[in-house]
């Protein structure tokens, strides 16, 4: 513990190219640690291990060990997408670095893994092995059969950042329903031919863009702003796989923010929100056709779904809350969280 | 998210274990981590030295990620690595207990080396190729002077070959890392010397117990072997005067050696001498297996030791470990008597030479007796040992000697890495090359990769193989020559000759069900090559599969009616078969002559289908003509070509023929005046004479009288050939037509048998329109609860894909078809072939146009009534063995008389007798 009193936190991040670490410092910014960050709860520093420098052997390994003997944090965060073959492992932390992290040092070691297919959770208990614990976002009847070590992963929901999210829903808002995210790369493109048949129907919807390859590249601020100033929020749940549903970031940054929330019904999201109340479940493309025309042509029956949504969201899955700390409890941060 | 938040999780939780990491780090670290770990664990000690890494370090090594750095302050003596195979970890540990007795532990008792051990085998959890790279970082991070195989190169002894290491590993410790590779090779005798030549050109020395008689003449690398003795523990040492309560001791192995050891220690008993027999050094044969305490005891306690001095098998002699054992210990040695023992001892002066069990009997008497004379020998021998063989004396010398001599030649391991590729090297090579790519210079690693390639290239060279087959043939290895042959054929699987050659080895080792299954294999690739089918049918004769047999050299004589080998093989068994009527075609020289080019004209789906359902036409006709490369088929389709082709589809076909000019013109299912897709009667004839091609018109349906007065205009000589599918109602009402009737062919590649039936009845086919008849049968039977599975129907939105509607005909115990067709007339349906061809039991409403080419009862069952058929389907599916035996008999002949070949042999055979297709093969 610093001497703040503070957890302090050493993020370890991977990137397996430049471009992917800039990507990836954006992502945080508005989500993972920079929400944490912006709660004020923990101090942190974070290393990342920069797969295109792994020519130098050991070298990062070695960084990294003087890092954390030198900041004595508290918990290693890895974040990371392992899959750890030979080829992979050159441009990752060495298990035998954390290992000694753990062994020597004593840091508990958390894992954060992201968008993981089943057959991935073989690998990453090579990781699970050295770790305390892992926050996945899938449910655990997707890995259970895949991995030996299923008491280790805990299910948490993505946290975002407040002061880029959180919205009034009953703020005017220029744009009448917005998607916005990857399009391609969905199963059966349903993404895209979901947009196409609200285009075709005459149902004016935004695509600002995303971080997807082969899509316009947008700020965290723009990414954020379509969602503060849409009164639609639109959302597929299918991982991308296609194998199963998961409960997308995109369904907290939108409630968050305000928006009324219509979503590709699953019980993954129902676990979050109650449907027609907090949002609104479509399930195909006619359905989302109807229920989009329908929520925009009523005007108070949306605000009424939005302001519900936003009431669940900001009481129980806004940073703070999730990481561990109430912030509107601090008077400092009180505006900051309230959007 | 539920409960505690994330932080409170991640400070509060744990469910970290160290057993799990250490584990998991013994079995999924990578080389790249155990450089990493030296890397860290090194910073930590200089930079870190507050910080303490022993424990961790310890527990690191004996997870083998970490080497035993401590060694590398021994500075100016050689270093050794020593190699040791076991094949569990209770065998590792027997075995290093062993070592700690004979050979490693007397060279750490010396100090004369700094010693250290790599331990491999199954129970380390990684691949065999992985355990390569491990070997190769362990040397490169160790640094020695010699690699010293003790073990693991014994292949009578380690059946798992995989384990042993590759010659590539070998290869590149030499000539990267610079480290002498040699092997000790115990036990090891005669043609084993062969065997390990393998492995000589990556040597600089191999050493072994067995006298040069025993490896002279085996090896070509004679030069490079060293006879060497075992040293043995300096803690075995004892005075001979010193006080001794056990008469005669003998420890070891008693089965085997020819009885020989047995009838002694008998004899000994006998004669009431008190021989101590108490156990052995190896664990089997049911013996106790000693401590090191207490064998060394026992030794020090024993008066005599006796000795066999013949190897395990009887064939030679050596002189055994227990010679110096004995001597050293301050016993009297009682040896049998042979060369390789007086070259070491001075018979009768340091030991007592026995010859057989009655002189054994009567020397260990008269020394038990004869105190003096005992220890005077004993004393002499022990002096000897002492100064000339003891582990100090003997490792000394040995230790020069391979320090300073060398028989390596690069250029003659790199020809042997070429002559003795496997898949195995390769492997081994892929895996060691990743690791050298990041730690090597370039050029290094280049040159290895080049040497890497050539491994390859020669693995898949099925050459390489064939020729190392030869090798093992003319050895009389047929192991060896079975395996080299299945790796070449697994290169080449379509090459008859090797496939060939590797069945009648097999025949030849007794292996006849392995032979059938390669050339069933091969037939895959070649199923009408009439040589493949004659020898598969020899070797099923051979085998007493006789039905098969037959079946194989109706098929082949079908292919190839002139065959020499299969009439020869034909007549001599006693099959029935009737040749005459496939020989026409096939008569004269045929090998100048070229194949058929058609042009047929048919439907693509099935008429008026909704869901575009590809028809049986494909199935009948194109399958088959490909199956069995008849020749060339170009196809026009009636339906959807002509409608993309627009308003004049006759003249686009009169362009194809007049680009492609085909031998024949082929229509099936021709109906003009109907569709208004099909091209005129008149375009038809101008092609016939204008090109001078015959036209064949294919009839699939000529039941019912509509039917036929439909057809009526086209059933003459306007055709120069119908050929009738389903029924001979066209020949009986166009007596003038040229007709040829033929069972509709089953597709090959569709129906086949399988194994698992898993669906006791089924009937894929519709039930509509004029097939009501079919409703009432089902009905009957689903109401008296017969397991059924029904499906299908080409008409209609559930139609089946020919995948799966194959794949339920092949899963069904029996099969069902139903005969009528329109007007109350009977037709052969294409269920009838499939079902058949599939091996499933046909069982059919009666119909006389089945029974024309399948017996009744003993190749389908035929049944009158839907009582009828229930009865059938409880009495078959009850009586398993009757069930086979049909299925299995319709099978044979429907694959032997009535397969796509033989439909098209037919028919080409009848144009040519009509006068068309002179230069066609």
């Amino acid at each position: 513990m610093s001497t703040s009193g503070k957890p302090r936190i050493l993020f370890l991040n991977h990137a397996p190219t430049p471009e992917h670490h800039q990507d990836m410092l954006e992502l945080f910014e508005m989500s993972f640690m920079g929400s944490l960050l912006e709660t004020g709860q923990v101090e942190y520093k974070s290393f990342w291990f920069k797969a295109w420098l792994s020519v130098q052997g050991e070298f990062q390994d070695q960084q990294l060990l003087r890092e954390a003997i030198s900041y004595r944090p508290d918990i290693i965060c890895v974040y990371a997408w392992w899959y750890h073959t030979d080829q992979q492992a050159a441009g990752m932390v060495s298990i035998v670095t954390l290992y000694l992290l753990r062994k020597l040092l004593g840091v508990r070691i958390v894992a954060y893994l992201f968008d993981q297919y089943c057959e991935h959770f073989y690998t990453t208990d090579i990781l699970l092995a050295l770790c305390d614990m892992a926050f996945i976002h899938e449910h655990r009847k997707y890995y259970q059969d895949f991995t030996q070590f299923p008491e280790r992963h805990i299910k948490t929901i993505a946290t975002v950042s407040p002061a880029l999210f959180h919205g009034n829903p009953l703020s005017n808002r220029s744009i009448p329903i917005s998607f916005v995210g990857g399009v391609g790369g969905y199963s059966n493109g349903e993404r895209s031919q979901g947009l196409e048949q609200l285009r075709l129907n005459k149902v004016p919807v935004v695509t600002p863009g995303g971080r997807g390859t082969g899509q316009k590249k947008i700020s965290n601020s723009e990414y954020a702003w379509y969602f503060r100033n849409s009164r639609i929020s639109l959302c597929w749940t299918k991982h991308i796989s296609g194998h199963w549903y998961q409960a997308k970031g995109r369904i907290f940054e939108a409630t968050l923010a305000g928006s009324m929330l219509l979503c590709e019904g699953c019980e993954e999201v129902d676990e979050y929100f109650r449907p027609f109340i907090d949002y609104i479940p479509f399930h195909g493309e006619q359905d989302l056709v109807i229920k989009a025309k329908h929520y925009l042509q009523n005007n108070d029956e949306r605000l009424k779904v939005a302001v519900s949504g936003n009431k669940v969201a900001f009481d129980r899955y806004r940073a703070d809350v999730v990481w561990g700390h109430d912030a509107t409890k601090d008077a400092r941060l009180k505006l900051l969280f309230r959007g | 998210m539920s409960g505690d938040t994330m932080l409170q999780k991640m400070l509060d939780s744990s469910y970290y274990s160290e057993d799990d990491a250490l584990g998991t780090l013994r079995k999924k670290s990578m080389p790249r981590d155990q450089v990493v770990c030296k890397a860290l664990i090194e910073m930590l000690i200089k930079e870190y030295p507050d910080i303490s890494v022993d424990k961790t370090v310890s527990g690191l090594c004996s997870a083998g990620i970490l080497p035993n750095i401590k060694h590398n302050s021994d500075t100016g003596k050689p270093r050794i690595l020593i190699t040791y195979y076991a094949s569990t970890e209770s065998e590792r540990c027997e075995i290093e207990d062993y070592s700690n007795l004979i050979y490693v532990g007397p060279l750490k008792e010396t100090g004369l080396a700094v010693v250290e051990l790599f331990w491999y085998g199954p129970w380390m959890n990684v691949e065999p190729e992985e355990m390569n790279r491990l070997l190769f970082i362990r040397a490169e991070q160790f640094k020695p002077h010699i690699l010293l195989i003790i073990n693991g190169w014994l292949p009578e002894l380690y059946e798992d070959k995989a384990w042993r290491f590759r010659l590539f590993t070998l290869f590149t410790i030499r000539t990267v890392l610079k480290v002498k590779i040699v092997p000790l090779l115990t036990d090891h005798a005669f043609e084993a010397f062969e065997e390990s030549d393998m492995l000589a050109p990556f040597c600089d020395l191999l050493l072994t117990h067995e006298p040069p008689e025993v490896y002279q003449g085996y090896t070509r690398f004679f030069d490079r072997h060293r006879t060497v003795m075992e040293p043995v523990s300096v803690s075995l040492h004892a005075s001979p005067e010193r006080l001794r309560d056990i008469q005669i001791l003998f420890i070891g192995g008693i089965e085997g050696y020819n009885n020989e050891r047995k009838l002694g220690l008998e004899a000994l008993k006998r004669a009431g001498l008190g021989v101590f027999v108490p156990g052995g050094r190896v664990h089997a044969d049911g013996k106790k297996h000693l401590p090191n305490n207490e064998y060394i005891s026992l030794l020090q306690r024993a008066k005599i030791v006796v000795n066999w001095s013949k190897s395990w098998n009887g064939t030679y002699s050596h002189a055994k470990v227990r010679i110096f054992e004995a001597t050293l210990s301050g016993a009297m040695l009682l040896c049998e008597q042979c060369p390789p023992v007086d070259f070491y001892l001075d018979p009768l002066q340091e030991y007592i030479p026995f010859t057989g069990v009655e002189d054994l009997v009567q020397k260990a008497e008269y020394y038990l007796k004869n105190e003096g004379e005992r220890l005077r020998i004993a004393t002499n021998g022990h002096r000897r040992s002492m100064a000339e063989y003891s582990a100090s004396v003997a490792w000394k010398a040995r230790l020069k000697l391979l320090l300073d001599r060398s028989y390596f030649v690069e250029s003659e391991a790199v020809e042997s890495l070429t002559q003795y590729a496997s898949r195995h090297e390769v492997a081994a090579g892929d895996c060691l090359l990743e690791y050298i790519q990041y730690r090597f210079p370039i050029e290094v690693y280049q040159q290895l990769v080049s040497i890497h390639s050539q491994i390859q290239k020669a693995t898949l060279n099925p050459a390489t193989w064939v020729m190392r087959a030869s090798v093992a043939i003319n050895a009389g290895k047929e192991t060896e020559a079975k395996e080299a042959l299945h790796e070449a054929i697994a290169i080449t699987p379509d090459n008859s000759e090797l496939a060939l050659s590797y069945a009648m080895i097999l025949v030849q080792a007794g292996d006849s069900e392995q032979a059938i299954s390669v050339l069933e294999k091969l037939l895959e690739y070649r199923p009408d090559d009439a040589n493949i089918r004659t020898h598969l049918g020899e070797i099923l004769y051979l085998y007493g599969r006789h039905i098969e047999a037959e079946q194989q050299m109706r098929i082949a004589l079908a292919l190839e009616p002139t065959n020499s080998s299969a009439l020869k093989i034909a007549s001599k068994t006693e099959f029935s078969i009737d040749v005459s009527e496939l020989t026409g075609f096939f008569a004269g020289n045929s090998s100048c002559l070229k194949r058929p080019l058609c042009l047929l004209l048919r439907y693509k789906f099935v008429p008026n289908s909704v869901l575009c359902q590809r028809g049986h036409e494909q199935l009948i006709l194109t399958n088959s003509f490909r199956a069995y490369n008849i020749g060339t088929l170009t196809e026009y389709y009636l339906d959807s070509l002509f409608e993309q082709k627009g308003s004049c589809p006759e003249q686009s076909l009169l362009e194809l023929v007049e680009r492609i000019r085909p031998d024949i013109l082929m229509v099936s299912s021709y109906e003009p005046d109907i569709s208004g897709r099909h091209p005129s009667f008149s375009v038809l004839q101008a092609i016939r004479i204008l090109y001078r091609i015959p036209l064949v018109a294919f009839w699939h349906d000529t039941c019912g009288t509509i039917t036929r007065e439909r057809y009526a205009p086209y059933i003459n000589d306007s055709f120069d050939l119908h050929v009738l599918i389903d029924s001979d109602q066209f020949a009986l009402h166009f007596p003038t037509a040229e007709v040829i009737r033929l069972m509709p062919p089953a597709d090959p590649h569709l129906f086949y048998p399988q194994k698992e039936h898993d669906i006791e009845v089924s009937f894929v086919g519709s039930i509509a329109g004029h097939r009501s008849i079919r409703a009432d049968y089902i009905a009957y039977l689903k109401q008296r609860n017969i397991p059924m599975v029904i499906a299908g129907g080409q008409v209609g939105n559930s139609i089946l894909s020919w995948e799966e509607y194959a794949s339920i005909i092949k899963r069904s115990k029996i099969s069902l078809n139903f005969s009528e067709s329109v007007d109350g007339e009977r037709q052969v349906k294409a269920r009838v072939l499939e079902a058949l061809c599939s091996g499933s039991l046909l069982l059919e409403s009666e119909n006389p146009e089945t029974s024309r080419f399948f017996e009744p009862m003993r190749e389908y069952v035929p049944c009158t009534s839907p009582e009828d058929m229930h009865d059938k389907i409880r009495y078959y599916l009850a009586n398993e063995s009757e069930r086979n035996a049909i299925a299995m008999n319709g099978y044979y002949k429907a694959t032997a008389c009535y397969n796509g070949n033989i439909f098209w042999i037919k028919i080409l055979n009848r144009l040519k007798e009509l006068g068309h297709l002179r230069d066609i093969k």
